[in-house]
């Protein structure tokens, strides 16, 4: 049991570590310069005191859609790596010759083109390439 | 669902099609005229039927083979044959909204509406519960953008979102659904599904009852979620609510889009997952849809007598003739249920569909060529003495409606007539006495249900040719619209005339979608089927320790 | 304790969607039925993994569920951004989100 928990162990560790550390390096070598702006609480720019049921900017909405859409677009492209990876991985093993015949022999059996799996992504990344431009032109980063 | 390089040869119309749509999408933030994007899809287009006739006709035409499974599509007649049809959809909307949007938007709208023919004629062809499912989104998404982008005032707001809660809900009842026939096969390949809920009792069907879960629950709980959420996109009663408000909150042309794009893409869907998933289950599939059917007719149609909004009735319109597709989908799962010919259910379905798309087409067409963008024509009354101030108008939207109430020669008589005589075969050579009552009984709601049909839509032709006009209307909605309600028009009368292309052409498709179907394979030394999934994890790569 | 099987998963996915249909039912705020449509999709991909899993099949990979799983989170995510939008038009026109006040249209 504790051999499986230990890498989650070992993150919890370092995490905290990590973290810790950041924060003492801050305090140890950052320059403290106070100003009343400075010591408001961070509210992302805006005055943190007011009606909780305020309104945004509404371009605050539109950037935030087009978050939303490109960031879980995103989703396709891990078990695309993970895939491709292994793939990769099993090329760069020269020695286990055995390997990449019975790779070849998939290849074969299937009819799986590299080419063809690495070009389906970059279509796709092309796709979310016309998504940004189409944002840009249509001015929602313009602030 | 495996792709490579086969699959994307045979989905070439699709990818240029998408591309296009891209690059109006793109396009349009440089070049704003409204009238060069509208020029562009339907080069587009043409050019996707070209490829679709020219590359592809030859290769599914010939013969009567089942056609070709790859990857996650399905090459038979039913899907090209479809495809053709999604095309003509697309181009006939296209031009109905030339005019119908604000200038700045043009190239949105059409881009967007491109996007939409996509996921149709992907539905059409689709072999996979993945690809199912997502290219019915790649209909719904670009159906709330449309009716968005259509107008920006109160009743066009609530409409859109009237129909995007209902929908999402549907489409998520569907995928639930869908979750259960995965469950039950352990394969998300269509044909896959259909066959191994034929072979009883399944590994699955075993494990399931080693839990305590009878399978046989599961399937009929995946029937009804799956009836719920197409019966939606059909518009069927229950889940009718939303056309009538929608209807009338949103533009003609994309009233024209709402009562024809997901009611094709609903039948496709039937056909290819509840009529061939369920063998089982077809004794219980057919009497849950042959009462909705009934129910969906009736109400649809009664509910239009006393209508005096006109998208409104013709909402109803679109209800009551969603009852009478469920009359040949229901036929055709009493036939799956015995061995011997089939009733010709799917073929009726589809002549009726495509009918019904023309006409309503047609008369959103016409309704929209006789508005202008401040004054849309809402009321029956409106088209008072219509004969004679706009003669032209009047008479195809006559045509039109007289198919919709199928009126002999017009097209809508023979979807009719293929429709009932299907019920009435099933009743005379039926399993049972009870099936037999049954079926009758439906022929006879259907028919009297036409009888009821043809009051209203009588009422507003009559309204067009004895009443004196009020006021001449502006009839400012562009040559667009007026091309479509000429060619919906001609095509009414043209499938009226010779409704032999039509039928047969419908019974081609429904005999290819039960044929067997072989894999694609293009070298002939690659004879033997090869294992389509999850072949290539035959050789396990060396495990790393993480 | 028993061993946790196929049907615990499904319980898990039956009670997300009934919440969610009871949260698309019951909210009036427009973002509230939003919530619940993520609830009711959510659902349906439990099943889809669940299914897919090595608890019903020792031979399945699952990938299959897994797959539909991915494509319906990202689905829904665009889903979202459209629903905003129609959020934001009706706001508008409205100046509520409140889906009761949707009661123009009726014949």
């Amino acid at each position: 049991m504790s051999s499986v928990l230990l890498p989650t162990l070992l993150l919890v560790i370092a995490a905290t570590l990590l973290t810790l550390g950041m924060l003492a390096a801050g305090m140890l070598f950052g320059p403290r310069r106070t100003s009343a702006v400075k010591e408001m609480p961070y509210e992302s720019g805006m005055d943190p005191i007011h009606d909780a049921r305020r309104r945004f900017d509404v371009r605050f909405h539109l950037v935030a859609i087009a978050f939303l859409v490109f960031d879980v677009e995103l989703l396709f492209l891990y078990p695309w790596a993970v895939a491709n990876r292994t793939w990769l991985a099993w090329l760069n093993q020269a020695n286990h010759t055995e390997h990449l015949t019975a790779m070849a022999e998939a290849t074969q059996a299937v009819h799986v083109n590299p080419t063809l799996v690495f070009a389906e992504i970059m279509v796709f990344i092309g796709i979310l390439a016309v998504g940004y431009a189409y944002a840009w032109r249509k001015g929602i980063f313009r602030w | 669902m495996f792709v490579d390089s086969e699959t994307i040869r045979f989905l070439w119309p699709e990818l240029i099609l998408v591309l296009c749509a891209a690059w109006i999408y793109l396009g349009g933030t440089f070049r704003g005229s409204r009238r060069w994007w509208v020029a562009f899809a339907l080069a587009a287009y043409l050019l996707a039927l070209g490829v679709i006739l020219g590359l592809e006709g030859p290769a599914t035409t010939s013969g009567d083979r089942g056609g070709l499974a790859s990857g996650p599509i399905l090459v038979d007649q039913l899907g090209m044959i479809c495809r053709c049809f999604a095309i003509l959809v697309g181009i006939l909307l296209t031009l109905l909204m030339s005019k119908s949007t604000r200038h700045d938007l043009g190239s949105e709208y059409q881009g967007t509406l491109m996007l939409l023919v996509v996921g149709l004629m992907l539905v059409a062809r689709a072999n996979d519960l993945v690809l199912l499912f997502v290219s019915l989104e790649l209909i719904s998404v670009p159906t709330y953008v449309l009716l968005f982008l259509g107008r920006r005032d109160r009743g066009t707001s609530e409409a859109t979102l009237k129909y995007f809660l209902l929908s999402i809900l549907s489409s998520a009842m569907l995928l639930y659904g869908m979750s259960f026939l995965y469950g039950l096969t352990g394969t998300t390949s269509l044909r896959g599904i259909q066959a191994a809920v034929s072979t009883q009792p399944s590994v699955a069907a075993l494990s399931f009852a080693s839990l305590g879960i009878s399978p046989d629950a599961l399937i009929y709980l995946s029937l009804v979620f799956l009836v719920a959420g197409l019966g939606f996109r059909l518009a069927a009663v229950p889940f009718h609510f939303y056309a009538p408000d929608v209807f009338q909150g949103v533009t003609h042309a994309n009233a024209a889009l709402l009562s024809v794009v997901p009611k094709v893409a609903g039948l496709l869907a039937f056909t290819r997952l509840v009529i061939l998933g369920f063998p089982q289950a077809a004794s219980q599939a057919w009497e849950i849809l042959l009462v909705l059917s009934i129910l969906t007719m009736t109400l649809g149609n009664v509910c239009a007598l006393w209508q005096q909004n006109l998208r409104r009735l013709l909402a109803y319109s679109s209800i009551a003739h969603a009852g009478y597709i469920l009359i040949g989908i229901t036929v055709a799962l009493a036939d799956s249920q015995r061995a011997g010919d089939s009733q010709g259910g799917v073929a009726a379905a589809l002549v009726y569909v495509v009918v019904y798309a023309v006409a309503a087409l047609g008369s959103f067409a016409v309704l929209a060529y006789l508005g202008s963008e401040q004054n849309e024509v809402h009321g029956v009354d409106e088209l008072a003495g219509l004969a004679r101030t706009r003669p032209f108008a009047a008479t195809a939207l006559s045509i039109c409606m007289f198919s919709l109430a199928g009126l002999p020669p017009l097209a809508g008589f023979w979807g009719k007539l293929v429709l009932f005589l299907g019920a009435v075969q099933t009743s005379s050579g039926g399993l049972t006495v009870q099936v037999m009552q049954w079926f009758m009984i439906l022929a006879i709601a259907g028919a009297i249900n036409a009888a009821i049909g043809a009051a209203y839509y009588l009422r507003v032709i009559a309204t067009m040719f004895f009443r004196a006009p009020a006021k001449t209307l502006d009839a400012e909605g562009g040559d667009g619209a007026a091309v479509v309600m000429l060619v919906c028009a001609s095509l009414v009368v043209a499938i009226g005339l010779f409704p032999g292309i039509a039928l047969n052409l419908a019974r081609k498709a429904e005999a290819s979608l039960r044929a067997p179907v072989s894999l694609a394979a293009q070298d002939p030394d690659r004879s033997q089927p090869r294992p389509v999934e999850h072949a290539w994890h035959a050789p396990e790569p060396p495990r790393t320790n993480l | 304790m028993a061993p946790i099987t196929v049907a615990h998963y499904l319980a898990v996915g039956a009670v997300m969607f009934v919440a969610g249909v009871l949260c698309m039912v019951t909210k009036r705020n427009a973002l509230g039925v939003l919530m619940g449509v993520e609830l009711v999709l959510n659902g349906a991909n439990i099943n889809f993994v669940a299914f897919g899993s090595k608890l019903l099949r020792a031979e399945s990979l699952g990938l299959d569920g897994q797959f539909i799983a991915l494509f319906v989170i990202v689905l829904a995510a665009g889903e979202a951004a459209v629903a905003l939008a129609i959020a934001l038009n009706f706001y508008n026109n409205h100046t509520t989100i409140d889906v009761d006040r949707a009661d123009d249209l009726k014949g």
